[in-house]
């Protein structure tokens, strides 16, 4: 398969960098690069030579709707994976653009590089090529090939510069968490429901994303990572030390690696298991109010 | 939230519809982050598999897509799921659905978002394109961009 855009001449570009990741987008047309979001606009950085991955973006033909590989993955929603000769094909469907794709990418086995495709007819005006949920899968797939994790949690960067992540699934408490510590000074939620964690030069560090929760809590920082918080919603607020075992287990419930891609999936769990070691990960019981910052506070 | 939902259920009860601000992912293409929707009255018995509902769950009001419709146990129970949800929201009786999502506005203009507006859609697409063509052979712009008895025909579809 070639992604090489064979018949695509950039006519402009624009980068991003999420969670450390460096994004390159190539346009066929300036009518494909309209604005992004005002949330991933704060991702949006000044040109990269090295990006992680390097898209280019064109209309949609006839010959692109040519019979797919193997169905690798159906996320049961807007989005489906198959294989394309040695790399892979993402294709986005909606009941409101029929039943044909209305964006399809076409990515090389490394995810390095690829094309971003769109139907002409599918709302363009108001639709940017990276929209979600592409963004975030075309990340969660860098990530998988040995960068990270993105956990479905909430990010805060308290005002001494340190992160603490507080995880779980929907309903969990999440944004509810952010906004008890918007009460205080000082304070940075990266995100009410996305956040990457890497390794960069040895530390582990807690990444914004442009992915938010109910309260849109989002922002491009970045910090150390010092605690990670499972939470519970409880009568009293209280900490509980986990296993490493039963800690990890919790995460990779609250992770999105590549299902289809074992070596993805082995990475995540031995990072998880490694971010277990390195990080306090705990069980916390709380109640939405200023006892949980006094908690992390008082324990991290 | 009981008496803005009590409040909600009064108003499209009154025949009129409302409007929210849309907040979330879970949705997206069909619905986007900040944009605002229209919701409709519905009756329980006119809900089908693929419309987009706003309903009064547990975690509060939610605008996801049915994705089952279960009158095994008498009353009707309904299960929702966001187009871009990991699972499926916890099912809820029909008389949760506050109504439907009936719209989006987008860009200055309004979208149809349930299964039966994706023919409207396609209709008005199929019809833009005849009004630019018509355009460049008679050189003459048509009010609001469609001839408005075929726009009339298209929305009653």
């Amino acid at each position: 398969m070639s992604v090489a855009g064979e018949e695509a001449v950039a006519i402009s570009s624009s980068f991003l960098r999420i969670g450390g990741l460096g994004i390159a987008l190539h346009y066929a047309d300036d009518s494909l690069g309209r604005g992004l979001s005002a949330t991933t606009g704060r991702f949006a950085v000044s040109p990269i030579a090295d990006a992680d991955l390097t898209l280019t973006v064109d209309y949609l033909r006839e010959r692109d709707l040519a019979a797919r590989g193997e169905l690798l993955f159906e996320s049961g929603g807007v989005w489906r994976l198959y294989a394309d000769g040695d790399g892979y094909r993402i294709e986005c469907h909606s009941a409101m653009f029929g039943d044909a794709p209305y964006k399809i990418a076409l990515l090389n086995s490394s995810f390095t590089s690829g094309r971003i495709l769109l139907r002409a007819d599918a709302d363009l005006p108001t639709m940017h090529p990276l929209d979600y949920p592409l963004d975030e899968v075309l990340v969660a797939n860098l990530l998988g090939r040995g960068r990270g994790v993105e956990l479905h949690g909430c990010g805060v960067i308290d005002r001494d510069g340190r992160g603490h992540l507080f995880v779980g699934q929907s309903g969990a408490g999440k944004t509810t968490t952010g906004k008890v510590w918007l009460r205080e000074s000082g304070i940075d939620i990266v995100s009410d429901d996305r956040v990457i964690v890497r390794d960069v030069d040895g530390v582990l560090r807690m990444f914004g994303t442009p992915w938010h929760g109910e309260a849109e809590l989002s922002s491009a920082s970045i910090a150390p990572l010092v605690g990670v918080y499972i939470l519970r919603q409880a009568p009293l607020t209280e900490l509980e030390a986990l296993a490493p075992a039963t800690a990890s287990a919790m995460l990779f419930g609250c992770t999105f690696p590549p299902f289809y891609d074992p070596a993805a999936l082995a990475f995540t769990i031995e990072f998880l298991a490694d971010i277990c070691a390195r990080v306090p990960v705990r069980l916390l019981r709380f109640t939405p109010d200023e006892s949980v910052v006094a908690a992390v506070r008082r324990n991290g | 939230m009981t008496m803005f939902v009590n409040t909600l259920q009064d108003v499209l009860a009154s025949g009129f519809d409302a409007r929210f601000c849309a907040s979330g992912h879970s949705m997206t293409p069909t619905i986007r982050s900040g944009e605002f929707v229209r919701v409709t009255r519905c009756e329980e018995t006119s809900l089908r598999v693929g419309d987009v509902v706003l309903t009064a769950a547990p975690r509060g009001l939610t605008a996801h897509r049915i994705i089952e419709l279960d009158s095994s146990r008498g009353e009707l129970r309904v299960r929702t799921r966001g187009d871009n949800s990991l699972s499926a929201d916890a099912i809820v009786p029909g008389s949760a659905v506050l109504g439907r999502i009936a719209g989006v506005e987008r860009d200055g203009r309004y979208a149809a978002v349930d299964s039966r507006g994706a023919l409207t859609q396609q209709t008005l697409a199929v019809l833009r394109r005849v009004r630019h063509s018509l355009q460049r052979r008679f050189g003459r712009a048509t009010s609001n961009g469609i001839p408005e008895t075929a726009q009339v025909r298209a929305l009653s579809v």
